[in-house]
């Protein structure tokens, strides 16, 4: 008998057979929540590992100067170091605004005005270019999803209170600066992903925030400077370096990563079961057809079937169910996948969040679950080879 | 010429020791239709199984086509049954998810002898010959007992072998199938095979060439 007679075969019971479509379609389901658990924790993984690493606060370092010496010359120092991209004083670096805007229902609190650098800006901003020669002074950027009136924590139930900065793009703020009484107004030229961050922090040029700050007499001069690396992972390296060179530092903020691991291992937990319950509907199902059919098998033994025969129908039946199982799982993939892509646009902080397709753990999926049907079906085959065909016949 | 014989064959089942086959002997042979009568656990099932090399048994010899069989491997045993041997039992054990030409189809599939064009054909010959012409794209549960029966009989012959066992036929059937079974069974034996039959229905009788009884694991002919 030739294999292309077993699966013509196999194919047409397998499709005519409600408990086999069952089957597919369990396993079907099954691969595809493994599938998504993985893709889901993947992209949820790098989005905030991405978001932090865009995350200023997260690269910048408070560094203290013991010494007297001039700000320049320190300036120089710190700006040697490598791994460093910007440095600056303190002055430069932060003030405190009050928004009061026409938009006062929503926009109604405070924020943080931070200096930074053209290169700093485009590393952050998407979809705009600042030029190294401009001097942006009168412009700001805002994150994309703005907190007003509130210090919030990611994953805090505010959405309500979240306002989309892309609906505050290009227009005008106007600032009241508490500690100088001065309004200011400025146009908000571009956003940034704001995730991890929940003080409202806008970003201008460094000699915008020291001229604010000079006009503020009550700011006593400090030797603290803003030390700006290039990513988080040579943080600790920098500030042991910085150390033996009698400089102390600390870091302005730090990614908590709780939530992402509870993420995760939900999602390992949910990955396993599933596994288990695929494995164990490729086996009772197996078990199950062995049991029903005995007496089916029995009588392909006396139209003249051998054990051999029998074994291969068992084993492509195995696969075929296994296998349309697996493709039914794509197609549910790729549809879900759209689906989700899709909310997640209309989600305002999940808008950026990259879905990431493993195709490594489908490929390793697929040969785990293969080689367990390739088992199955042996292991059912030999039971096939002990049958008794007159008593099975008589059942 | 005989194309089964059973010499002094024995069959004891170790379980509760039943001699099932009491030293049995007999020869039948083609064209003919035979029919085995005897009352319930009288043996004639096992007669049948053990002619069909479904059973081993304890003492004695099967020859068919005068080679026995009693050393034969698995491997060897499924060839001949393929070859040689048609089986219709009380109950159709149709696969319910293959259509009736499907069904047919199946012994074909493990005959070297029949091309994978002519499969298809050949069933749909077999079922015209057994009056389903019009069941052919039925599924199992599409078609009443006795067509179902007419479908196994299709089955029983996709290999064209030399010997038809049947192991009460008609025992699902009612009378007009019956007699519609029978006809056919009577039909093939004309046309050159050897129709064993076993049954406790009297009026198979009086379709067959020979009649055996059994008692007790012995079989005796009408004659005797």
């Amino acid at each position: 008998m030739k294999i292309t007679d077993y699966i013509s075969v196999t194919i047409k019971k397998v499709f005519r057979k409600k408990s086999y479509v069952f089957s597919i379609f369990l396993i079907a389901l099954s691969i595809l929540v493994i599938s998504l658990t993985d893709s889901l924790i993947n992209s949820i993984n790098i989005y905030f590992n991405n978001a932090a690493e865009n995350n200023l606060s997260f690269r910048t370092l408070f560094v203290y100067d013991n010494s007297s010496r001039e700000t320049s010359e320190v300036i120089n120092e710190l700006s040697s170091y490598e791994h460093v991209i910007s440095v600056v004083q303190e002055k430069s670096f932060v003030t405190s605004t009050i928004i009061n805007d026409e938009i006062k229902g929503n926009l109604d609190g405070q924020i943080m005005l931070y200096g930074i650098n053209n290169d700093l800006l485009n590393s952050l901003v998407d979809g705009k270019k600042f030029d190294a020669d401009s001097n942006y002074t009168k412009e700001i950027i805002c994150p994309i999803t703005f907190y007003p009136n509130s210090v919030v924590q990611y994953f805090k139930d505010e959405t309500n209170n979240i306002i989309d900065g892309s609906n505050l793009l290009n227009k005008k703020l106007n600032l009241y600066f508490r500690n100088i009484d001065i309004n200011e107004e400025y146009e908000v030229i571009g956003l940034y992903d704001s995730l991890y961050s929940s003080e409202n922090i806008c970003y201008t040029s460094f000699d915008n925030v020291l001229r604010l700050n000079n006009l503020d007499k009550t700011l006593i001069e400090n030797h603290q400077y803003i030390v700006f690396v290039d990513k988080q992972e040579n943080i600790q390296d920098l500030q042991l370096k910085l150390l033996d060179n009698n400089y102390y530092s600390n870091i302005s903020g730090k990614k908590n990563n709780t939530s992402i691991n509870k993420i995760a291992s939900y999602g390992v937990t949910i990955s396993i079961f599933t596994l288990i319950f695929a494995i164990l509907i490729i086996l009772f199902s197996d078990i199950k057809a062995i049991e029903e059919k005995r007496s089916y098998y029995a009588n392909l033994k006396v139209l003249g079937y051998n054990n051999k025969n029998l074994l291969c129908f068992i084993i492509i039946e195995n696969l075929l169910i296994f296998i349309f199982g697996f493709i039914l799982s794509l197609i549910l993939f790729i549809i879900s996948l759209n689906i989700i892509k899709h909310a997640f646009r209309s989600i305002l902080f999940l808008k950026k969040t990259p879905i990431i397709v493993n195709y490594k753990f489908f490929l390793i999926l697929f040969i785990i679950l293969l080689i367990i049907s390739l088992l199955v079906g042996l292991c059912s085959g030999i039971k096939i080879k002990n049958i008794n065909i007159i008593k099975s016949i008589k059942e | 010429m005989s194309c089964i014989e059973i010499k002094n064959v024995t069959k004891i089942y170790s379980k509760n020791n039943v001699h099932a086959l009491n030293n049995i002997s007999a020869k039948f042979e083609m064209n003919k239709f035979y029919v085995i009568n005897g009352k319930s656990g009288s043996g004639k099932s096992t007669l049948i199984q053990i002619l069909g090399i479904l059973d081993k048994i304890n003492n004695g010899d099967i020859l068919i086509n005068n080679k026995s069989v009693i050393e034969m491997n698995e491997q060897q045993i499924s060839k001949l049954r393929m070859e040689k041997i048609g089986f219709i039992f009380q109950s159709f054990y149709l696969d319910n998810c293959l259509k009736a030409y499907e069904n047919v189809m199946l012994p074909m599939l493990i005959n070297k002898k029949i091309n994978k064009s002519e499969r298809k054909a050949k069933a749909i010959e077999l079922l015209k010959q057994l009056g389903l012409e019009d069941r052919i794209n039925h599924y199992p549960s599409e078609l009443s007992g006795g067509e179902q029966q007419r479908v196994a009989i299709a089955r029983a012959l996709a290999n064209n072998p030399d010997i038809i066992l049947a192991d009460e036929p008609t025992g699902n059937l009612d009378p007009e199938n019956e007699n519609i079974v029978l006809n056919i069974l009577k039909n093939l034996s004309k046309n050159g095979k050897c129709i064993i039959m076993v049954t406790h229905s009297q009026s198979a009788i009086n379709y067959a060439d020979k009649v055996f009884f059994m008692e007790k694991g012995v079989l005796k002919d009408e004659n005797n």
